[in-house]
């Protein structure tokens, strides 16, 4: 039986780079055990889960487990939210940690590097539970640090758990606060990999150091920065929930602005415990990532084929 | 495009895989149920139940509790199944179900049914939606009488099995002894003395106290509230004693449904706390004062993100009042006078009836998984765990003369030597609340103000007989998710006094909720109690 | 060499930036170091504070309370912390390879097939159950290490810096001196890309210290508790104790303090080990082996 001419490709392409496929293969393997194959449970977004059932023979009801979040009233509101918030700290995640990362890699001073790098992953390991009790203790409104000394120099206190203006500049503060340590390192770690010959070339021809850094250093850094953020923007509709859940917890008057998708449903289905209503609620943060991702890639891929994800 | 076509196909692939595989992984539930049926078919027809049940293969029993282990769990476990081997061929092994993660994992571990026996449960602890979902064992008086006769007798009379009732079933075994307790809050005795506050009987009667606080006592907050249990509870304390009680169906902390019943009318009849003509007048007036208070700096602006309990900052000196429950209170009244403090203690009963709803007898208990193999043994083991004296102080106490003594007036206390911060195995750590706690003997270190307190416990309980009434929301599960998270964001800063206008709010509070489809749930659960109560005649 | 002006400038910017930001880091985790001495009761009346009002080792000393069972957390954490980071970064740096080669084919639909399981996931039902009832994964050492092993992120991100730091032309003239796949892996890509690995082992390395999901849900046997479920655990414990019906210590148990000393008691080691890695985000590698 002769092959068709696309199967015939397939093979032939997978027979020539045989071993390159082979490489490949354990992690595919990896993949499909404990991502693909679980995947099938997405389907309990559309039933109404019982046990006897389980996932295959639980009754189907369609779109009724969306329905709460759609009937919610908010379901706008925290979709802006989480958009708003994740572009807001992926713009200024990606500003400072290339900033950061040119700076300590133009250094001479090795220990200050060190030390510096250093300091900036401590805020990894605190959690978002610790990092409340101590915004807690700096701005609480009766005792809290800020406000004792605001209280010193004749300042009225500051109370930003009454007043959600306070947050839009707090969350990105914190959150690159917590993160920019990591994005850093990441910077750092490609601006090592640039030909240390492109810069005794400029150095040869005159360029001073601002110069080899837009000349040089950010263009090399451009697919780097790229793909950080095209991995960023697919995770546009996944709000940050430890953060937001533990910094703002069920305080109902800063709700309107800093409800995301991921707390409002948790609050949602608290008394609940139902399997299908918390698995709809995350396939439409899944459909909708999917969407942007695709449009954003393609978009990409346009425009430079070796910047795009895929 | 053809990457999308190949790979769509080597999805739909995998996706028909895994269904094949989860069915594989699913053990059928029904089955189970049939088994007991026909065991017990069997069991009823043999007189003395213990000579037919066969103990000759030794069986490993796996439960789950909620918590963590304490740090002497392990020497307790070795010697509750030396004890387990010895009376009936088995052995036990605990695993626990930590509090914050109660959420995701307790129903996971049912829905795997891998190697699990009998699981702590209660209606706060799931059990309702978990029965619909059927998780559990029916479980059966004639089950009961087979295979835990002394727990039996010790329930048979009461309302226990009733109210563990789902659609007609029972699910799951009750404790005989529940809890006696009233919320109540704690207040500074010896600073009352000391600025001249007239007695305080009620929570009512408190404005004068915190006046006093707030102007002598610098270092204090007279209401120092925390962000989950204190938050709501100024503002109920004073509707239950301006009305009485009242209680939400779809009660959730901080959240619900915005209905409410009034338990000791016994008519069961909802009405909805936002606009009702007869008690959102009350609510308002009593929501008032609470924003009186907190504009007066009686209560921390804060609360929202304070995450240390009034009790416990109450003990610092940091809090005029300190809220909890008759129960739990009593550690932190020790601690209080430890201090050198003088505390009074007030419960919190309704104003007209002056009691306060008893907890149901299922409010502490375990189940049977739908899946267990061994249901038989389990239940036979935790016959002896509930009732035995001998398996209950080891289960609750721990090891006699290592984590308890008994003192000679009939007290338990701590060994000589041993503090009790340094008690590996403080009593209740472990989680066995449902044994039988009738058997149990005083503590040395209940102060005389607890002993006071606990000895007027039984005359404020009132019965409610909607107590074991679990609601069935399928129909309205979005509905119900939808006023959940309203009332989360609506009412609790109208709780906690921090709105700016409170008629406002009110309003707001209402429309909100009718958005949220309360008429829909009002309708489904009046229906509901209505038929629960004409079964029950 | 005299240093020429916009250096100087730019270094002291440089200096006076990263200064600020590293303090404003450092700052909350020292404060933590100082409040995890703190005793219970002079954190609920002063909150955190610079210096202490009372020092209580307390603490610590819960942690410590039973020393095997810490020691062993921090032997099974250490056990796949090192052995899960040296198979993910060998598994992954290959994969990430094969995606690199412009020659491959299917490199971008390899990238797709890895990339789309971050968007849609079936749930924690059905991964759960997948893992306990038909892996039978539950209370093994391979669920610690296969859970946490691979992020769809750093794979992609090590392609990205393979592409970024190795020129096409070395792939070609390995290939003319007849050099195979694998060792053109072995012998040229995994030595160049120190970077690229120091920082994504890294990242793994993380990921497996700081685990507790994986243990929490599928581990119920004490003697395979990593340390951070371990520490979590105290926590709970503490937590209930000091809720307690019949408990009545006149002692105040340390639950803020204990939060604290947690997070000393995971980071320390890490903090230790991390200068050791720094070493390979030195700027730049010359690649003087692609001349001639």
């Amino acid at each position: 039986m002769k092959l068709s001419g696309k199967a015939a490709g397939f093979f032939h392409e997978i027979v020539r780079n045989k071993v390159l496929y082979i490489m490949f293969l354990p992690l595919a393997l990896f993949y499909i055990l404990f991502a693909y194959i679980p995947m099938g449970g997405i389907i309990v977004a559309f039933k109404d889960f019982n046990y006897q059932g389980g996932i295959l023979f639980s009754p189907w009801n369609g779109f009724d487990n969306f329905r709460f979040f759609f009937a919610s009233g908010k379901a706008w509101q925290v979709t802006t939210n989480t958009i708003m918030y994740n572009v807001t700290f992926l713009a200024v995640y990606t500003l400072f940690s290339i900033m950061v990362a040119i700076m300590i890699s133009e250094m001479s001073n090795k220990h200050f590097k060190k030390l510096s790098q250093s300091f900036m992953f401590l805020p990894y390991f605190i959690s978002w539970v610790v990092v409340s009790a101590f915004v807690y203790n700096l701005f609480n409104y009766d005792y809290g640090l800020i406000n004792n000394i605001l209280k010193t120099f004749g300042q009225q206190p500051v109370d930003i758990y009454s007043n959600p203006g306070y947050w839009y500049l707090l969350l990105p503060v914190m959150y690159l606060w917590k993160w920019v340590g990591f994005g850093s390192v990441l910077y750092l770690a490609a601006i090592s990999g640039i030909d240390q010959e492109c810069y005794e070339a400029a150095t040869i021809d005159g360029c001073n150091a601002f110069q080899k850094i837009t000349r040089i250093t950010i263009p090399l850094l451009k697919p780097t920065m790229i793909m950080l953020i095209l991995l960023g923007i697919g995770r546009i509709l996944r709000g940050e929930f430890d953060m937001f859940y533990n910094l703002i917890g069920n305080n109902g008057l800063l709700m309107d602005a800093t409800d995301i998708i991921d707390t409002l449903v948790f609050r949602s289905l608290m008394g609940t415990q139902d399997f299908g209503m918390a698995s709809a609620a995350g396939f439409y943060q899944s459909v909708l990532c999917f969407v942007v991702i695709m449009v954003v890639n393609s978009i990409v891929r346009k425009v430079d084929s070796e910047s795009a994800l895929f | 495009m053809k990457r999308l076509k190949v790979f769509s196909l080597l999805m739909s692939i995998t996706l028909i895989a895994s269904l094949l595989l989860t069915g594989c992984g699913q053990p059928q539930g029904a089955p189970q149920n049939t088994t007991a049926a026909t065991t017990v078919a069997q069991g009823s027809t043999a007189a003395p139940a213990e000579s037919t049940i066969d103990l000759s293969q030794e069986v490993k029993i796996t439960g789950y509790l909620l918590g963590a282990a304490p740090a002497g769990f392990n020497d307790v476990m070795k010697a509750l199944n030396d004890k387990l081997k010895k009376d009936l061929n088995a052995t036990m092994e605990i695993n626990y179900i930590g509090w914050s993660d109660m959420q995701s994992k307790y129903p996971l571990v049912l829905a795997a049914g891998e190697n699990i026996d009998w699981i702590f449960t209660a209606p706060w602890s799931f059990y309702p939606q978990q029965a619909a979902k059927g998780a559990f064992m029916e479980i059966t008086p004639e089950i009961l009488q087979t295979y835990m006769p002394k727990h039996w007798s010790a329930i048979k009379d009461t309302t226990a099995m009733q109210e563990a009732q789902i659609n007609g079933k029972v699910y799951m075994v009750t404790t005989a002894s529940p809890d006696k307790k009233v919320p109540s809050f704690m207040y500074r005795e010896d600073l009352r003395v000391k600025y001249g506050v007239p007695e305080i009987k009620k929570f009512s009667d408190i404005e004068p106290y915190l006046a006093a606080i707030k102007k002598n006592e610098k270092g204090m907050i007279p209401l120092n509230l925390e962000s989950n249990y204190d938050l709501g509870t100024p503002f109920g304390a004073l509707n239950v004693e301006a009305y009485d009680q009242l209680k939400d169906p779809l009660m959730v902390t901080g959240g619900g449904s915005g209905l409410a019943y009034k338990p000791f009318d016994g008519d069961g009849k909802l009405y909805y706390t936002t606009n009702d003509p007869e008690i959102a007048p009350i609510n308002i007036t009593n929501a008032k004062k609470i924003k009186s208070w907190y504009d007066a700096g009686y209560i921390n602006k804060n609360a929202f993100a304070n995450k240390v309990r009034s009790k416990d900052s109450f003990v610092q000196g940091k809090s005029g009042v300190g809220f909890g429950n008759s129960m739990d209170l009593q550690g932190n009244i020790a601690q209080a006078e430890a201090a050198g403090f003088k505390v009074g203690v007030v419960p919190v009963v309704g104003g007209k009836s002056g009691k306060y709803m008893a907890d149901p007898y299922i409010n502490n208990g375990f189940a049977i998984a739908a899946k267990s193999q061994n249901w038989q043994r389990t239940l036979m083991a935790m016959d002896l765990i509930d009732e035995d004296p001998t398996y209950e102080n080891l289960v609750y106490y721990g090891i006699e003369g290592v984590n308890y003594v008994k003192t000679a007036d009939g007290k338990i206390g701590l060994p000589e030597g041993l503090t009790a911060d340094k008690n590996t195995y403080p009593p209740d750590a472990a989680g066995f609340w449902f044994t039988n706690k009738n058997l149990h003997l005083p503590l040395t270190t209940w102060t005389q103000s607890y002993i006071d307190l606990y000895n007027r416990i039984p005359d404020l309980l009132g019965v409610d007989p909607l107590a074991a009434f679990s609601p069935n929301t399928d129909n309205i599960k979005t509905e119900a998710a939808n006023c959940n998270q309203t009332l989360t964001q609506y009412s609790n800063p109208i709780a906690l006094g921090a709105v700016k206008d409170v008629d406002a709010a009110y309003k707001q509070l209402d429309s909100k909720l009718k958005a949220a489809g309360i008429d829909k749930i009002y309708t489904e659960l009046s229906k509901q109690i209505s038929d629960y109560l004409s079964s029950k005649k | 060499m005299r240093k020429a002006k916009d250096q100087i400038a730019f270094a002291a910017i440089s200096y006076f930036v990263v200064g600020i930001i590293a303090l404003f880091t450092l700052f909350p985790f020292i404060i933590l170091i100082v409040n995890s001495f703190a005793s219970e009761n002079s954190i609920i009346n002063n909150g955190y504070t610079i210096i202490p009002k009372q020092i209580s080792f307390d603490a610590y000393s819960l942690v410590f309370r039973s020393p095997e069972t810490i020691l062993r957390a921090y032997g099974v954490t250490l056990f796949i912390t090192i052995v899960g980071t040296t198979i993910s970064l060998l598994i992954a740096s290959m994969a990430a390879y094969v995606m690199y080669r412009k020659d491959v084919k299917y490199r971008n639909g390899l990238a797709f097939f890895i990339y789309f399981t971050t968007l849609f996931n079936g749930g924690l039902a059905s991964y759960y159950i997948i893992l306990s009832s038909v892996y039978h994964l539950k209370n093994t050492l391979l669920v610690l290490l296969l859970v946490p092993m691979f992020s769809a992120m750093n794979i992609l991100i090590l392609r990205n810096f393979i592409r970024g730091s190795i020129p096409d032309s070395l792939n070609e003239s390995a290939k003319i001196d007849g050099a195979g796949d694998f060792t053109i892996y072995l012998r040229i890509i995994l030595p160049l890309s120190k970077p690229a690995l120091a920082s994504i082992g890294l990242f793994t390395a993380l990921g497996y210290w700081n685990d507790w999901w994986t243990p929490m849900m599928f581990v119920e046997k004490q003697k395979l508790f990593p340390l951070q479920y371990v520490l979590y655990n105290i926590i709970s414990s503490v937590n209930i104790s000091s809720n307690v019906v019949a408990n009545a210590s006149s002692v105040v148990l340390p639950q803020e303090s204990l939060k604290l000393a947690l997070t000393v008691i995971s980071t320390v080691p890490i903090l230790l080990a991390y200068p050791f890695v720094q070493k390979y985000f030195v700027k730049g590698i010359t690649l003087g082996s692609v001349k001639g």
